[in-house]
């Protein structure tokens, strides 16, 4: 009624410049998350939102789809992938292309050669879950930008996925599985 | 501290008796007046990366952000990268429009703003030119705006533009018919145009106490004339319809960015020398005293702009014409009555009955607007 | 506005808004022919975002189509997937258990208070407002969003649900920071009222525009907050009841006038409706099986079934025709928006061109679902 209503508005934007200048306060002198380890602020808590990337990230949940990683056996460092191509057909896209090597290696199938087409993959995870073997998983990386389409900027191939899984699970453990 | 006071009013005294040396006097006046002239538009230029850079972070901070922060230490130079990018655009002038109009218009809608720097008083002394006409003066000047957005609507050859520029014409001639009769009220109680002596009026008490009414309806048309939100159609009216300023592209444009934020700029420090006493003030420099009014008005543009959504074109004309020209009127009125009915008898007396009076209009105001509430809704249970 | 009969012949002008908007819809593009200022008719004219995603969906098992779904609507992709699950167990006559369906629901309902705070920013961002009151709610949704990815794995497509119930259990953090959420919204909702339901400028700009009367919106099929606002009372949870809602206890908002401002309050409305829902959700959840096992070739039978749910737009149906293959033979969608948008020609005629935005903002559109 009369201007009552544009007054309680600018009182609510008030609000809210006054409350980023008092979470500055808190933080102060520092600028940035220690260890460029930002947190989502709790629900009760006013201030300023954003998060600086690149200075600071946010953390990943466990279960985050990022990018593909294939597993090693730990006691033999044979790549629990087999070859079987599963995880080729359950994707809608067709992202994956596998081809299953003649020759068993310590006993099992091994791929002879895995391609994972980050182009135009949906990161829907439908392949994660189809894998019998456990051997494909996601892992937190999501900074996938290259300079190029071909094999090698967008177009991964096994060592590389492999070289993932060493650095996400090196004990063979996908970090999905050990949140619980 | 004395010496910082007049630390700009010094300067010109020793630097005009230091060319007086070996200068005839017309030549020494001259170069004063040349460098006034150079100090101000240094002046303009200054403030408007300032403005700038200090929209960008306050809108941020409105909503839960920082501003630029990338460009240089907390953004400073986010200007000159705009800069460097408005100039380099390519400069892009329709086929069929009207060539020397078109070119003419962002020069000519520039122009005003620095005219009405002339006569703004920026401290004890510090005015470049003490006309006894002073507000008179901006008045006609910052009119001239007006014709330089018709000439850019219609040198762009498009309907639309024409069509944006006329509604631009039409809400500022408008807007400033309750601008002038709320700053009368202010002339009344000086009793001069110059607007030298209306801060010398306010030693004692600033105008805003004596005349709250007047500021509100002062600052509601100021802030249509420079189409800031909420009343920014012309601007924004391109989501649907072109504005006035679609055709124009890189250096044009950003002489409309320009002059927009610079009229932004004056025209609160112009509702800060009405109302809220210039550069009077305690502890620091008048000049001092002077910018921080006017960015305090110039925050409370900002906050307005960034909380409320805008009017339609026919709810702008509305609310000037039905409701912000009667109560101007009613104020003037109500403020000369005061002021007779008072005369002689002390300035405590002269506050309190305005205070009072602008009370009462308020009151009247919000009974008419509750009785007409009232009508409506039991006529409509009547029916 | 009255137009003098002068004898002048005058001619309507046709403006193009075009594909590109410097509103948040996406791109669609409108035809409108004006008469001076008010507008005379107006064309829409769709299929910019057209993805062929029913010709897709054939070509797809019933599995590999959940991601596919999850691109309809990009914004409420948990409803979409539930319609999209549910259509399929009832032509395979899948029993989902308990927990499942009460996991579905809370995220059913959480996705109704994104879309309608994402709306409501998107609205106001088109009167004017600067991104202010758009930004509030982001900031909101982004908690919400952060709970889905911490069950998911993916904040915005989440591929989440599977045919007799969800992919993956709640982790153990969860619940806590549902509860936390869900504790601080109705202050935000409360702050995000204060801010705009009094305002006069949103008042008078909202008020009277865009006017639906009921009968108009039943006749052109309209669903939704649109019906809704409308005074109609039908809300396919209380008419049409599916999944486990008949044990939750809310009201369904309505309007009284049909226009922009109501639009709006059935959003708010709808909000604190489905924080209800939600915290009956969480206090009732039982511990137990998230999802039945199923072939690895899964193959319905034969037959067809038409499924619809609630989603925040308005009725999302889903029409499968199965001939006992792994694909489905016939996979349509039913979208919301499209069909809330054939009544906007009607709302739009005798208005200013400036209403138009508020109109198509009130009508929530989003491409992805308008255009598949």
């Amino acid at each position: 009624m009369l201007g009552l209503g544009i007054l309680k508005g600018l009182s609510v934007t008030l609000r809210h410049l006054v409350d980023t200048y008092l979470s500055d306060l808190r933080r102060f002198p520092r600028r940035y998350a220690p260890q460029g380890r930002a947190r989502r602020l709790h629900p009760t808590e006013r201030g300023i939102f954003t998060v600086q990337y690149p200075e600071e990230r946010l953390e990943m949940f466990p279960r985050f789809r990022g990018a593909l990683m294939q597993l090693v056996n730990p006691e033999t460092a044979i790549p629990k992938c087999t070859g079987c191509g599963i995880c080729a057909r359950s994707c809608p896209v067709g992202v994956i292309e596998v081809v299953r090597a003649e020759e068993k290696r310590g006993g099992q199938y091994v791929p002879q050669s895995y391609t994972w087409d980050l182009s135009s993959c949906l990161f829907c995870g439908l392949c994660v879950e189809s894998c019998p073997f456990g051997a494909l998983h996601h892992t937190p990386e999501y900074e996938l930008s290259s300079y190029g389409r071909k094999m090698g900027e967008l177009i991964y191939d096994l060592d590389r996925l492999l070289a993932w899984g060493q650095e996400y699970a090196p004990d063979g453990v996908p970090p999905v599985e050990k949140e619980k | 501290m004395a010496f910082l006071n007049d630390l700009f009013v010094n300067l010109s005294k020793w630097l005009s008796s230091f060319l007086a040396q070996f200068l005839p006097t017309w030549a020494v006046e001259l170069i004063m007046m040349l460098l006034t002239i150079v100090s101000l538009i240094i002046f303009v230029l200054v403030t408007i990366m300032f403005i700038n850079w200090l929209e960008r972070k306050t809108v941020g901070r409105f909503q839960d952000r920082y501003g630029p922060n990338r460009v240089g230490p907390l953004g400073i130079l986010q200007f000159v990268a705009d800069a460097i990018k408005m100039f380099t655009k390519e400069d892009i002038t329709p086929a069929n429009a009207d060539r020397a109009i078109f070119n003419l218009a962002p020069v000519i809608v520039v122009v005003p703003t620095f005219l009405v720097l002339a006569v703004l008083p920026f401290g004890r002394g510090m005015v470049a030119a003490d006309l006894n006409i002073g507000f008179l003066y901006i008045v006609a000047v910052s009119s001239l705006t007006t014709i330089a957005i018709l000439l850019a609507g219609w040198g762009s050859r498009n309907k639309y533009s024409l069509l944006g520029g006329m509604r631009v014409v039409a809400q500022m001639i408008s807007y400033e018919v309750p601008m002038v009769l709320s700053a009368l009220g202010v002339i009344m109680l000086t009793g001069s145009l110059s607007l030298v002596s209306i801060v010398e009026g306010q030693s004692r008490v600033p105008f805003i106490l004596l005349q709250p009414l007047g500021f509100l309806i002062y600052f509601i048309s100021a802030v249509a004339e420079v189409n800031r939100a909420p009343f920014d159609l012309p601007e924004a009216e391109s989501e649907i319809i072109a504005g006035y300023h679609t055709e124009y592209s890189g250096m044009k444009y950003a002489m409309f960015l320009l002059a927009e934020y610079i009229n932004a700029f004056i025209v609160s420090s112009i509702a800060a020398t009405l109302f809220l006493g210039g550069w009077q003030g305690p502890l620091l420099p008048p000049y001092l005293w002077f910018i921080l009014k006017a960015y305090g008005i110039y925050f409370l543009l900002m906050w307005l702009r960034f909380t409320l959504p805008r009017l339609r074109i026919d709810q702008l004309m509305g609310l000037a014409w039905k409701f912000l020209v009667p109560l101007a009127l009613v104020n003037l009125l109500v403020m000369g009555l005061v002021m007779t009915l008072t005369q002689g008898r002390g300035l405590i007396t002269l506050v309190l009955a305005s205070l009072v009076a602008n009370g009462l209009i308020v009151a009247a105001v919000v009974t008419i607007y509750g009785f007409a509430k009232w009508r409506r809704k039991t006529m409509r249970v009547a029916t | 506005m009255q137009r003098m009969e002068t004898g002048l012949r005058t001619e309507t002008i046709t403006v193009n808004m075009g594909p590109q908007h410097p509103s948040t819809h996406g791109v669609f593009r409108m035809i409108v022919t004006l008469d001076g200022e008010t507008i005379v008719d107006l064309e829409p004219v769709m299929g910019y975002l057209h993805r062929c995603q029913e010709k897709i969906g054939e070509r797809n098992t019933y599995l590999q189509n959940i991601p596919y779904t999850d691109r309809l609507d990009y914004i409420c992709s948990m409803s979409n997937n539930m319609a999209y699950v549910m259509a399929v167990e009832k032509l395979a006559q899948i029993e989902v258990p308990e927990r499942a369906e009460y996991i579905r629901i809370i995220m059913v309902e959480l996705t109704r208070i994104v879309n309608h705070m994402l709306a409501i920013g998107a609205l106001l961002n088109d009167l004017g407002c600067f991104f202010t009151p758009m930004l509030y709610g982001l900031r909101e949704r982004e908690r919400i969003l952060d709970l889905f990815e911490m069950a998911s794995g993916s904040r915005m497509m989440c591929n989440y649900m599977r045919f007799g119930g969800v992919r993956y259990d709640l982790p153990p953090s969860f619940m806590a920071e549902l509860k936390s959420v869900v504790a601080a919204l109705p202050a935000f909702i409360d702050e995000f009222e204060r801010l705009l339901t009094e305002n006069e400028i949103v008042l008078v700009r909202c008020r009277g525009v865009g006017v639906l009367p009921p009968e108009k919106a039943i006749a052109y099929s309209c669903t939704g907050p649109l019906l809704r606002a409308s005074g109609v009372d039908y809300d396919i949870r209380k008419v049409d009841s599916y999944s486990i809602y008949e044990r939750f206890d809310f009201d369904v908002p309505l309007g009284r006038n049909g226009d922009v401002y109501d639009r709006y309050l059935v959003r708010i409305g709808e909000m604190r409706q489905s924080l209800r829902i939600l915290e009956q959700a969480i206090e009732g959840i039982p511990e137990g099986e998230i999802s039945v096992k199923l072939p690895r070739v899964f193959k319905p039978p034969e037959g067809d079934v038409y499924h619809r749910i609630e989603s925040p737009k308005g009725e999302l149906g889903f029409y499968l025709v199965s001939d006992g293959s792994t694909n489905p033979y016939r996979y349509k969608i039913r979208s919301p928006t499209f069909i809330n948008l054939t009544v906007l020609p009607e709302l739009c005629k005798g208005h200013k061109v400036a209403d138009v935005v508020a109109i198509l903002g009130s009508i929530d559109i989003v491409l992805g679902e308008v255009d598949r």
